[in-house]
């Protein structure tokens, strides 16, 4: 997939709308490093006016935004992902946010927020994520970045991708 | 008389243990209202925090100090083109042994001299070649030292971002011992708060230690 092709999916899948940064970290991530200008850098700005470079500089927040701002920042760290490949500075974190943990395994963000987070995605937004992740593994087949994000996309996202190809060849 | 001057002794003690108390209570209260390092109620431990936090700024959120080696997949294509560079310049290394051998066998005189320029086009390809495999050896030193040098930030990073990790643990465990009635409840949502967000500072580890296995698998 080009990158153009995906930022319009994105586009379509992500709504144009400001975000608020209050509360985003309250639910799992008050003890988190950037806590405070993290927040301030979302305030009142859409995902695409927000500073690309600040943010993804700290994808470290991921592991610690409550649901709802991390599906409201997630477009932002998908282009990266896709754009920017192996050299994206979420390259190593969102395979690991993105991969539903294994039965009896509690890894990434935990079953539970996992399941929030899908929960919290609407149909189109899946999608995307799902074309991410295979756009990224595609570029990288035989390197431990992009079998990490195959084995995310094969985890839980194949089937979202599956299912709208089957219905939208 | 006797009795005065024990309170008068004693005054000072409860009166420095309840001082005491209230402003640990109210490093309590202040500690369930914030964020972040304000969130440890305890200040050696905010000390330690503060630390560790610019530590991981300085590592881990620099871009002057990469940490990402990118996939190990680059290494191997760098691997590959001295390979198949080379394997070019010992194909035009037997192009010209041909040539020399036919050159040598050859009677007539303008075969000979057809040959011999092929001998010199031969040398000139087998030169620039040579050039593109000596490129591609620089490039692959340059990767190296790239990769040495990222795992070197990436081991700092983790570090630091262990000894942030740490003091959280120290914290948790020190409020799960607190027995004061007025700060057991405080600790008691800090404790949970703690516990909670301890997948966040897991998480960040997680991913450094990923990119430093990329790394070892990217040395040459």
């Amino acid at each position: 997939m080009q990158p153009e092709q995906f930022l319009s999916q994105l586009r379509a899948a992500f709504p144009n709308t400001p975000i608020h940064g209050a509360g985003a970290f309250t639910q799992w991530g008050t003890t988190y490093s950037d806590v405070a200008p993290y927040t301030k850098h979302l305030e009142g700005r859409t995902w695409e006016q927000l500073d690309r470079a600040y943010i993804l500089l700290n994808s470290d927040a991921l592991g610690f935004l409550g649901t709802s701002h991390l599906v409201a920042v997630l477009p932002v760290y998908l282009r990266s992902f896709v754009e920017e490949g192996v050299w994206s500075a979420a390259a190593g974190m969102l395979p690991i946010i993105l991969t539903r943990p294994e039965p009896g395994t509690d890894a990434g963000l935990g079953i539970a927020r996992f399941e929030a987070l899908v929960d919290a995605l609407t149909g189109a937004q899946r999608i995307a994520v799902s074309s991410a992740l295979r756009a990224f593994a595609d570029q990288d087949p035989d390197g431990s970045p992009g079998r990490a994000a195959r084995a995310a996309f094969d985890s839980h996202w194949n089937t979202y991708l599956h299912h709208h190809e089957q219905r939208d060849p | 008389m006797r009795r005065n001057v024990k309170m008068i002794i004693a005054l000072p003690f409860v009166l420095g243990a309840s001082v005491a108390l209230a402003d640990k209570l109210s490093d309590f209260k202040d500690a369930v209202s914030t964020d972040y390092c304000e969130s440890i109620p305890y200040s050696d431990l905010r000390r330690d925090r503060n630390n560790g936090g610019s530590g991981v700024t300085d590592w881990c959120k620099n871009p002057s100090q990469p940490v990402s080696c990118g996939s190990d997949a680059i290494t191997r294509d760098f691997k590959d083109k001295i390979e198949k560079a080379r394997k070019n310049v010992d194909n035009l290394k037997d192009k010209k042994r041909n040539l020399e051998d036919q050159k040598s066998r050859a009677t007539d005189e303008s075969e000979k001299n057809r040959l011999g320029k092929e001998i010199e086009q031969a040398d000139k390809d087998i030169y620039e070649s040579g050039k593109l495999v000596d490129h591609a050896v620089a490039d692959l030193e340059t990767r190296k030292k790239f990769v040495e040098n990222t795992m070197d930030n990436i081991n700092k990073c983790i570090d630091y971002r262990r000894a942030v990790m740490n003091v959280f643990a120290t914290a948790l465990d020190k409020v799960r011992g607190e027995t004061d009635p007025d700060i057991v409840p405080l600790a008691r949502q800090l404790r949970d708060r703690y516990e909670v967000e301890k997948r966040g500072h897991e998480i960040q580890i997680t991913e450094k230690g990923n990119a430093l296995s990329t790394c070892k698998d990217s040395r040459p």
